[in-house]
């Protein structure tokens, strides 16, 4: 299990996790970076950012880096992983998207980047499906992590609103999604949007 | 020990299901009109769900179910201008109307204890434009009880979730339009149906192992033969 991440201050993974420091921005060291990693089974696409400023206010530097973290760096890393899971006919990819993708959201450029990444989900599903590579994405709700902190009062509002439970997901959650698809789901299950949003926007 | 009743349980997909479920340590009622194989390692119910009336009954005989999949479903395969009205009941009976009976049924007592699993067995067709109407309408209903229900049923700690195969290698499949079934293969990525254990697996993982707030969603096992 390599765990990439720009920064490990606050990560309290054990030692089964070999950790990769890498910042994701750096879209060109990605290919030498994956090279440098041996044959990848699955490869999880959860890294995000999102900032919720106003659309009308949203600073260009931070633009390119949703652009870039959330949409450019999945598709370099599948393009990174994909000769090699080619080559051994298997390989499996899990993109983290959100329920955002359908819904729209306070920062603009995050639920953009989330609708595209089930489009690039359905259009990899499609390239490398016939050489026995699944591509399949979860498409969270709002989920108790830092990400959650960073949110207006009045989205969390909705999301509690809107869910049937009562509750906001948590990471583990989402996580035991992503480990079926990753690794136990069937092969007909591709180029699959998972919802885990708690009835909060039946799709 | 978790109880599951599994409907249409004698063949295809439900037979999938009621072996994977009894495989995971899981008692299960396996439900169907005739079981002209046997079936070993569950409880076998010969009933037939054109029978509503009987099913609550039938339900409370069977003591607290931890899970519910509504799997039996029948496809007439008519064009509409074919469609006797014997089929379009038979159709919206078993497809529809014993699956919402079944989940009055169940869900009381999985109310009382705050826990309960259903899994419904939506399709592909509940999506797109189908040769067979009313087929067709009996899924995309499934998919809005589905929804209904884990609404109304989630605050309970109930969940409520369904899979949507595309075309599958069973009976119903064999029986299906020509058509219908060339359209659905023209895109699948692996250029074969789906196996009963694969979607049998999915509906396993969501009774025994899915996430509690994975509540009202519907799991497509369509190998892209319908991107939602």
């Amino acid at each position: 299990m390599l765990a990439l991440d720009k920064n490990f201050s606050a990560c309290t993974l054990g030692p089964g996790a070999e950790r990769v420091a890498f910042d994701l921005r750096e879209l060109g060291a990605i290919p030498k970076l994956v090279a440098g990693l041996g044959p990848i089974d699955v490869l999880v696409n959860n890294a995000g950012v999102l900032y919720c400023h106003a659309p009308d206010a949203f600073p260009e530097d931070d633009v390119l880096e949703i652009l870039t973290v959330n949409l450019r760096a999945p598709v370099a890393l599948i393009e990174a992983v994909a000769p090699g899971m080619r080559a051994r006919r298997a390989g499996r990819i899990v993109n983290v998207a959100s329920v955002a993708a359908f819904t729209g959201h306070p920062d603009l450029w995050y639920g953009a980047t989330k609708a595209a990444l089930l489009n690039i989900t359905k259009s990899y599903a499609g390239y490398l499906g016939r050489d026995g590579i699944l591509v399949n994405a979860v498409a969270p709700g709002p989920t108790l992590t830092a990400m959650y902190e960073q949110l207006p009062q009045s989205r969390k509002d909705a999301v509690m609103r809107s869910v049937v439970s009562g509750r906001p997901c948590q990471p583990e959650e989402v996580a035991e999604a992503v480990f079926w698809l990753g690794t136990a789901s069937p092969e007909y299950v591709s180029g699959a949007t998972m919802d885990v949003n708690n009835g909060s926007y039946p799709r | 020990m978790k109880t599951a009743l599994v409907t249409g349980a004698a063949r295809g997909i439900g037979r999938a299901t009621a072996v994977a479920l009894a495989a995971a340590g899981v008692r299960v009622y396996a439900l169907d009109r005739d079981f002209p194989e046997p079936l070993p390692g569950v409880e076998t119910l010969v009933h037939d769900l054109m029978d509503l009336g009987g099913l609550a009954p039938l339900v409370a005989s069977l003591g607290a179910l931890d899970v519910l999949v509504n799997n039996a479903g029948v496809q007439p395969a008519l064009p509409i201008d074919q469609y006797t009205d014997e089929a379009r009941k038979r159709v919206l009976r078993v497809n529809l109307e014993a699956p919402v009976e079944l989940i009055r049924a169940a869900s009381g007592p999985m109310k009382a204890r705050r826990a309960g699993r259903i899994i419904n067995l939506t399709s592909v067709a509940a999506y797109g434009a189908h040769t067979d109407i009313w087929y067709a309408v009996t899924k995309a209903g499934i998919v809005s009880f589905t929804r209904s229900f884990a609404a109304a049923l989630g605050p309970h700690g109930i969940q409520v979730n369904a899979v949507a195969p595309g075309p599958v290698d069973t009976e119903l499949m064999r029986n299906a339009q020509p058509e219908r079934i060339a359209q659905l293969m023209k895109a699948v990525y692996t250029r074969r149906a789906g196996r009963p254990d694969e979607i049998a697996e999915a509906i396993r993982w969501l009774a025994l192992d899915a996430p509690e707030i994975l509540n009202g969603a519907v799991l497509d096992i369509t190998d892209g033969s319908f991107l939602r």
